[in-house]
């Protein structure tokens, strides 16, 4: 499958816009202005989650329940703005501090205090300086007579987008350039011409002659130079275009083995490879979390599959095929890493409608009588989406509704309200699914961004975990952690339990655009499957 | 700037009153020499602060220094420019002409485009970090930009100078007045080039790298440069000396000074626990090169400027290898851990098994060394030979 062919036009233009642009300083700024008409931003990858850096997180610090939205700008170093909305009392002071994975609170600078946002009341925020893309637990802390406490948030920082030059900036810098050459070969000039001749003397025909051979000189220098500093600006550039963040490379195919039809994810990137990225930590008891989200047929349906492929190679993942509609689906695979970083393998693949690839992996062949059958956990569902705010009817009777607390926005954070019935109206049981009350996927309609959700918020609760562990100075080896790991999920998980038939989920989205959001829950047994539809309008500007 | 005179007589007076009016005013001068240290500051401030604290804003006081620098060499440029284009009609020209409209001082005009350049690297630098992120590097190319227009203001001191040196030479010639002060400021001047040169080269020269050939060659670049330009230029016995004497100073006052104030890192990670203010290195032992250029140089006075490019670059090269090598070794010992050496100067960012906090030389092979030394005679040469080159304009200049 052509990787990223399908996944937003900002992916694959905008990195070739900017190098598009060549030649002299000037003539760059103003190949660069073309080459992006004054294009503010263009997102080009994907993280954690795809297309967005952005966290959020609810839990109780002390007597306060907050909400913490943190939005890395895609770009590093940079300053990284925290909100803390504060749910309900009055604090009397909220600090935030990020410490880097790898060096703790020991290695980070000291807590800094957030000031409340005018006009927003219980909203408290600041900016963290970030210098280095890695991972950093961020301590949220309350002060207040409620009781004083903490919330750790794991955050991941990279180098996410390519910024164009608006027209404006881009005319002023080239007028002021124009200017500053000019008044540098008239300078050059009058210095040789007039710069030794005794004040009152006018300078002799000789000085005047050197004077112009001077500033044809000088024009010859500044032009070397600003040749230099444009191919400087294309080094900059290409250093910058190599450091942004790329998904993990990888193939993959549906194959028929042995009557079965088997998804098989090989990871072909040398960094994995090199064993790079370490080991994988399991997330809520998984090593994988694997959608499949319908990408082509009607506008007006969809299907999602839920999986957890198995690790039948330190290289390849493995999961039975379930019975979905033919076509093309989009495919994120959520995996942790030992650091706290959330990475999602990101491709298209195309489910058919009889296997038509023949089974010819001999290796596949031999593992797959192994291949246990689905996961209790897997869940796939063909949906007929409807608006946000509807009820979604389910075909075991019943409907599932979610609202959000407040109008949607681009960047604003409020919670989804999940409600769901049975068929007789009264209130379902909701049981956990996985630990979490819920799941809920969000995917805007272009692939460009992807967010998988729980209702403590977009956070890995894992990775959360295992940062505090570290922090704790726990040397325990990851292998190890595994089963401890599975064990703490449950543990955790229990504080974010559904209560009777609700649950909610805090989000923000990070940018404009038609939106899917798939709910999960389980219900007497049986994950159900909802779908909406949202559409976040541009911020007003 | 003018000779000190016990009495005058009326023509002497007249005279007086004659070139106070034709001539560059003192008070200018001053102005953009003190634009001139207030960059040096805020420069030496800011890589401290950066090494230190690690944060910092459009407020920080080192930036304040540095575009109060530039406003004042420019404002007090520009104010200079105008009154004479427009505001002192029928006066013998004693500035240069710029678009046969605008006529001041050629000091002064190379403030004014200091300024210019510093106030287009503001936005531009803006863009940069929002583009690519806050600065990694120090130097970028909004940065150079910055960087160039205070270059610009700092040789823009060091011309106004020189152009009052010339024309003090002038008069001293004519009517027999003593020499003035002008020589010492451009000593002064010349000095804060000189250390200003010593910051941009700073990534090459720390105490590490003092027994590779990296850092010879890397003084070889700049300083016979700016020491031959100085002895040349400055109306002074020994211009050098006294040039690199301020360079000296500078870089002592800010080694003693800095480390008095608290300070500690706002940014992560923090691999080195910082308390106080990080200072720049204790300074180069340029002091002996820059006295041996000063004695050798009326010598060779009547050889031809190459000949003499060569004795100046290899007599250079050969006194700061002399120098410096053995000094590093001090430097490296820790004898020269106190207020005074200070070589307990460690960037918080700085993981302490690197070689700086290890006390350590960076080693190179013999053939390494034997090309970079190479290098450097090299560099040395062609370093003087410009330096002999500027040096004789400078000390033509005046207007």
């Amino acid at each position: 499958m052509g990787q990223l062919a399908a996944f937003g036009a900002p992916v694959t233009t905008a990195p070739n816009a900017v190098m598009l642009a060549r030649g002299a300083f000037l003539a760059r700024l103003g190949a660069r202005l073309t080459a992006l008409g004054g294009a503010a931003l263009a997102f080009t990858l994907l993280s954690a989650h795809i297309g967005t850096n952005q966290v959020v997180f609810e839990g109780q610090a002390g007597g306060y329940p907050v909400r913490v939205l943190i939005s890395p700008p895609g770009v590093v170093p940079a300053q990284v703005p925290i909100t803390v909305r504060v749910l309900q009392g009055t604090p009397t002071r909220v600090t935030v501090r990020a410490a880097q994975w790898n060096v703790g609170t020991k290695g980070a600078p000291p807590a800094e205090d957030a000031a409340m946002v005018p006009g927003d009341p219980g909203v408290w925020a600041h900016d963290l300086w970030i210098m280095t893309a890695s991972v950093y637990s961020v301590y949220v802390a309350l002060e207040g007579p409620a009781g004083n406490g903490v919330v750790v948030v794991p955050m991941q920082t990279s180098a996410t987008r390519t910024l164009g030059m608006e027209r404006g900036m881009g005319a002023v810098l080239t007028a002021l350039g124009l200017l500053l050459v000019a008044g540098m070969l008239t300078i050059i000039g009058a210095s040789v011409r007039e710069g030794p001749v005794p004040p009152g003397q006018s300078p002799s025909p000789a000085r005047v002659r050197g004077g112009r051979i001077a500033m044809a000189s000088g024009a010859a220098i500044l032009t070397v130079a600003l040749l230099g500093g444009a191919t400087w600006w294309n080094v900059e550039d290409r250093a910058y275009q190599r450091s942004l963040l790329k998904p993990i490379a990888m193939q993959s195919a549906v194959r028929l083995v042995n009557a079965d039809r088997l998804l098989t994810m090989a990871i072909t990137d040398s960094l994995w490879l090199m064993n790079r990225f370490g080991p994988l930590l399991p997330d809520h008891g998984k090593l994988m979390h694997l959608f499949l989200i319908r990408a082509d047929g009607a506008a007006t349906e969809s299907a999602l599959a839920h999986l957890h492929p198995l690790r039948i190679h330190p290289d390849t993942f493995v999961t039975r095929v379930p019975d979905l509609p033919a076509g093309r689906y989009y495919l994120f695979g959520d995996v942790l890493l030992q650091n706290g970083a959330q990475r999602t393998l990101v491709d298209t693949v195309d489910v058919p409608v009889a296997p038509v690839v023949p089974g010819d992996d001999r290796a596949l062949a031999a593992v797959s009588p192994t291949l246990p059958p689905f996961d209790a956990d897997d869940a796939w569902r063909a949906v007929t989406p409807v608006p946000l705010g509807q009820p979604y009817p389910l075909p075991l009777g019943g409907a599932i509704s979610m609202t959000p607390d407040v109008p949607v926005r681009v960047e604003r954070d409020f919670r989804f309200t999940v409600t769901v019935t049975n068929a007789d109206g009264t209130a379902a049981t909701l049981t956990p699914y996985m630990g979490m009350g819920g799941h809920a996927m969000v995917l805007r309609r272009d692939a460009g961004v992807f967010v998988h959700l729980h209702p403590m918020g977009s956070a890995s609760m894992t990775a959360q975990a295992q940062l505090m562990r570290r922090e704790r100075g726990d040397t325990m080896m990851p292998d190890a952690v595994t089963a401890d790991m599975v064990m703490s999920d449950s543990v955790t998980h229990t504080m974010h339990a559904p209560s009777a038939n609700s649950l909610s989920f805090p989000f923000a989205f990070p940018s404009a655009g038609a939106y899917r959001v798939f709910v999960q829950v389980r219900r007497n047994g049986t994950v159900e499957t909802a779908a909406f539809d949202v559409t976040v309008p541009e911020a007003p500007r | 700037m003018h000779a000190p005179a016990v009495t005058l007589s009326g023509r002497e007076q007249a005279q007086r009153r004659t070139h106070a009016s034709r001539i560059a005013l003192p008070w200018q001068l001053a102005a953009v020499i003190f634009a001139a240290t207030s960059v040096i500051v805020g420069l030496i401030w800011d890589i401290s602060w950066h090494m230190t604290i690690g944060r910092d804003t459009f407020w920080t006081p080192a930036h304040l220094a540095i575009y109060t620098g530039g406003a004042v060499a420019g404002l007090a440029s520009g104010y200079e420019v105008l009154r004479r284009s427009f505001f002192s009609p029928g006066q013998a020209a004693d500035g240069v002409t710029i678009w046969r409209l605008f006529r001041g001082p050629l000091g002064g005009w190379l403030c004014i485009w200091g300024a210019v350049a510093m106030l287009t690297s503001a936005p531009f630098d803006d863009w940069w970090h929002a583009a690519y992120g806050l600065d990694v590097k120090i130097i970028s190319p909004p940065h150079a930009i910055l960087a160039l227009g205070f270059i610009t203001i700092l040789g823009g001191a060091l011309i106004m100078a020189v152009a009052e040196q010339g024309r003090e030479a002038d008069r001293a010639e004519a009517d027999g007045a003593s020499a003035g002060i002008a020589p010492w400021i451009v000593a002064y001047a010349g000095g804060l080039v000189l250390g200003m040169l010593s910051i941009f080269t700073t990534e090459y020269h720390p105490r590490e790298l003092m027994h590779r050939g990296i850092f010879y060659a890397v003084s070889s670049l700049v300083f016979p440069f700016a020491l031959v330009a100085a002895s040349r230029s400055t109306r002074l016995r020994y211009g050098a000396t006294a040039t690199a004497l301020v360079y000296t100073v500078v870089m002592c006052v800010q080694a003693w000074l800095l480390p008095l104030f608290e300070g500690s890192p706002k940014l992560g990670p923090i691999r080195t626990a910082v308390t106080h203010m990080v200072s720049l290195d204790f300074p180069l032992l340029l002091l002996a090169p820059a006295l041996c250029i000063d004695l050798v140089m009326p010598r060779l006075r009547a050889r031809s400027l190459w000949v003499q490019a060569m004795a100046l670059g290899g007599l250079f090269l050969v006194v700061h290898v002399a120098t410096q090598w053995p000094f590093a070794n001090f430097l490296m010992s820790d004898a020269s851990r106190n207020w005074f050496f200070n070589t307990d100067n460690i960037p918080y960012m700085m993981p302490p098994n690197w070689m700086r906090p290890m006390r350590q030389f960076a080693e190179e092979s013999t053939a390494q060394a034997v090309r970079a030394f190479g290098l450097a005679a090299l560099l040395a040469v062609l370093s003087a030979r410009t330096g002999l080159a500027w040096g004789n304009w400078l000390r033509s200049v005046r207007r």
